[in-house]
């Protein structure tokens, strides 16, 4: 991977594209390389959907070779979602197959002047780049479909559907998985906004001819990807829990803890938790001929993910994640998996995060224009962002905005980009990495690598505010860092709990690329990443202020424990004082 | 003979939503676990990673105490950063401290009484058919419910004339 695609969309003459060494991004790849481009090539102060902004897409260091779990794609750009730095990241064939063609980004700059849709073909021979204005306005599904025809459907597609074309701010980019199905979403912060920007309606990757990624030293690295794959399976979680359920097991946990944000955050249960949990999921998966246990790209040993059939046996949609079933059922008082796993279809379909989308509907139901629990009116409203008529246009540009628009206070965001499914004043620790992430609110964002095992562990009291921000500051640190090496988040559990398993994806890396890298080293990256991330949004207008919570959490009590976030202002400024 | 495989999948979401079984309160979690229900070291230190007592996270099973009508969930290893703040005694389980069980330190005596025991995911299939063989209450309507499905016939029901509602359900001995 040491050469980089540039495309200027809006070069004279039509979209140009070169191929260039990487350069001053040698050894950077994932969240590492987009957040170092973004920073350093976009003016922070531009708009997202202007020519100034750039796309960039970016696979793992790890991607393509035959390290297990190492298929996470980044997605990076100025959000028009937060106005901030984004890095959106997905699973699906995507990362695998852009790094076996060698390239360690794409970067999608500049701006056409017309209206003409694109679409970008890369395989082993070179870039083509196509006007195809016959596929305006397809959702994801059909727009694969059609391009499976024309190209192959052993390639791997990444697009967007109509809503990224509209540049709304919830847009996703979608990217196949296995089956070649567009189910893997670059969600959150509306990158699919920004690829409409450019134009771009898809981007067709074909790596025949491609063989896996070669390690430096072979025979270290398979040695290495052993004791990885040997760790991932014998961890309870990445080993079978996962597998079993997949992330929708959390609702049952979020549930009895009273942080399971119900009702737009206005309670912390839902009273019909089990018909919409992971364990419920499962097994109708199953009775249904579908699947409960699979995997969103080859090489994944985890397989969080499934196959979610209709009521008719045929199928409908990837089994949804714990995110989405939260977003679209508890927050909405929606307790139909058929109603649930609709939405997500239609949100994948048009190409809409399903965090935004469902926080939204959330904020809507409580402005009264739907009531709670009512799952014809989620579609409906889903359907409307995708034919984007006036209301859908308003829904489709996030929480924040429907919020505005119909005078509700109780909006969960924060820097514009709405929470997930965990409620803060149950887990104030996640709450802290709410607040002061550079990406907005994000679960994923303080997820990884126990600082512990790192050694870049709190030396604070963890039960007292300093150490809570201490070990928030350090998952933050960690969980950037494994975002640049391409796995899965969900590693996390066994690299936490097995510093064995840590020790072996250093291994990997460094018998992989010849480096010497230690604990400290890796700790080292995930801190510049987030010191690109903090300057930039420093430099487009963010303050401490921006760092906070909506005033409710902090003020409105949380039942069942009614308990409040009591992280204070100045406890939440030291979590950035490396 | 029946299902097993059936048998968890009906089970399973009373199970989720909790049944009710008649033991001594006023113990610890852990006397609980091992003494009334009977489950192995093995299931309780191993496989049970995550307590709750009262809607609570439970870090120490030795000293948090089971009060007459308390509900207790069990699970087991949960992903994702919120799952790993969940565990009983993890290193992030300062996380939640706001909303952590603590103990009361009242005296308590011990009796007979009432808890509701929840089981989620991998538990279902390991710790349900134990709870089944002895033996739990549920209300009538469950019970209905319960005889009209395919492992019916296998059970036997009983009314317990102390407890309103309640029905004992179990598997017939021969099973
Ligand atoms: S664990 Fe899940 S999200 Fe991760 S690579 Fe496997 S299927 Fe994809």
């Amino acid at each position: 991977m040491e050469k980089m695609l540039r495309i200027n969309m809006g070069a004279d003459g039509g979209p140009k594209a070169s191929s260039i060494p990487v350069g001053e991004y040698s050894g950077l790849a994932g969240r590492a390389l987009t957040s170092a481009l973004v920073s350093k090539e976009v003016p922070p102060l531009c708009h997202p959907l202007g020519a100034e902004n750039k796309l960039v897409i970016s696979p793992g260091m790890l991607s393509g070779s035959l390290a297990a779990n190492s298929g996470r794609l980044s997605v990076g750009c100025k959000s028009p979602l937060t106005g901030g730095i984004k890095e959106s990241n997905a699973g699906g064939m995507a990362s695998q197959t852009l790094a076996r063609l060698g390239y360690a980004a794409i970067v999608i700059e500049g701006k056409p002047s017309g209206d003409d849709l694109y679409t970008i073909f890369i395989n082993k021979d070179g870039v083509n780049i196509n006007v195809d204005n016959s596929l305006k306005g397809l959702g994801n599904y059909a727009l694969v479909e059609k391009l499976k025809q024309q190209y192959s459907e052993k390639a791997c597609y990444i697009s967007i559907g109509p809503v990224g074309e509209m540049k709304l701010a919830s847009a996703s980019i979608a990217c196949t998985d296995m089956e070649c199905r567009p189910t893997r979403h670059a969600g959150r912060g509306g990158t699919g906004a920004v690829m409409g920007s450019k134009n771009v309606k898809a981007i067709i990757l074909d790596d025949t001819g491609m063989g896996m990624r070669k390690p430096k030293d072979p025979d270290k690295f398979k040695e290495a990807n052993k004791r990885w794959v040997d760790g991932l399976k014998k961890h309870p979680v990445t080993g079978e829990g996962l597998a079993a359920y997949g992330t929708n097991v959390l609702t049952n946990i979020l549930n009895e803890a009273g942080g399971y944000p119900t009702h737009n955050f206005m309670w912390g249960r839902f009273e019909n938790h089990t018909k919409i949990s992971g364990e419920t999921q499962a097994a109708l998966e199953t009775e249904r001929g579908g699947n409960p246990t699979h995997g969103c790209h080859r090489g994944c040993v985890m397989r969080c993910s499934g196959i979610y059939m209709d009521k008719y046996g045929q199928y409908l949609t990837k089994q949804p994640e714990y995110e989405t079933v939260w977003a679209h059922g508890g927050n909405c008082g929606i307790d139909d998996l058929d109603t649930i796993a609709m939405l997500d279809r239609l949100d994948d379909d048009y190409g809409i995060d399903t965090i935004e989308m469902g926080a939204t509907i959330g904020v809507a139901m409580e402005a009264g224009l739907a009531k709670f629990g009512d799952g014809a009116a989620a579609i409906n409203f889903v359907n409307q962002v995708g034919k984007g008529t006036d209301m859908g246009r308003i829904l489709g540009s996030g929480a924040a905005v429907t919020g505005k628009v119909f005078g509700v206070e109780r909006v969960p965001v924060v820097k514009g980009q709405s929470m997930p499914a965990y409620d803060p004043r149950a887990v104030h620790g996640i709450g802290v990495t709410y607040a002061t992430s550079p990406m907005g609110a994000d679960h994923t964002a303080g997820y990884a690598v126990g600082s512990n095992i790192l050694g870049i562990g709190g030396k604070t009291d963890p039960l007292s505010p300093e150490g809570q921000i201490e070990l928030s500051r350090n998952l933050q640190i960690a969980t950037a860092a494994v975002d640049s090496t391409g796995m899965c988040l969900f590693i996390a559990f066994a690299v936490l709990d097995q510093p064995e398993t840590f020790q072996a994806l250093i291994d990997m890396i460094n018998a992989f690329y010849g480096f010497n890298l230690t604990a400290d080293d890796v700790a080292e990256l995930g801190k510049s990443v987030l010191r690109n991330e903090r300057a930039f949004n420093a430099a487009a207008g963010f303050t401490s202020a921006h760092d906070r919570l909506p005033g409710f959490f902090t003020r409105d009590a949380l039942p069942p424990h009614n308990v409040k976030f009591k992280v204070t202002d100045a406890e939440l400024d030291q979590v950035f004082n490396f | 003979m029946f299902d097993k495989n059936k048998m968890s999948r009906i089970l399973s979401p009373i199970l989720q939503k909790g049944i009710m079984v008649k033991t001594l309160t006023g113990v610890t979690v852990r006397r609980l676990l091992e003494d009334e229900l009977k489950l192995s070291h093995d299931i309780i230190d191993n496989q049970i990673a995550t307590v709750f007592l009262d809607g609570r996270p439970v870090d120490n099973i030795d000293s948090a105490i089971v009060k007459d009508n308390s509900e207790i969930a069990l699970s087991g290893a949960m992903p994702g950063f919120v799952g790993a703040t969940m565990r009983r005694g993890g290193f992030y389980s300062a996380m939640r401290a706001g909303i952590t069980h603590t103990d009361e330190n009242l005296a308590i005596e011990t009796h007979q009484g009432l808890v509701k025991i929840k089981l989620y995911n991998s538990l279902i299939d390991l710790i349900g058919p134990i709870l089944f063989s002895s033996g739990f209450f549920l209300s009538a309507y469950e019970v209905n419910h319960l005889l009209a499905t395919e492992i019916g016939p296998h059970l036997t029901t009983h009314v317990d004339k102390d407890l309103d509602g309640l029905i004992s359900v179990s598997l017939r001995p021969d099973q």
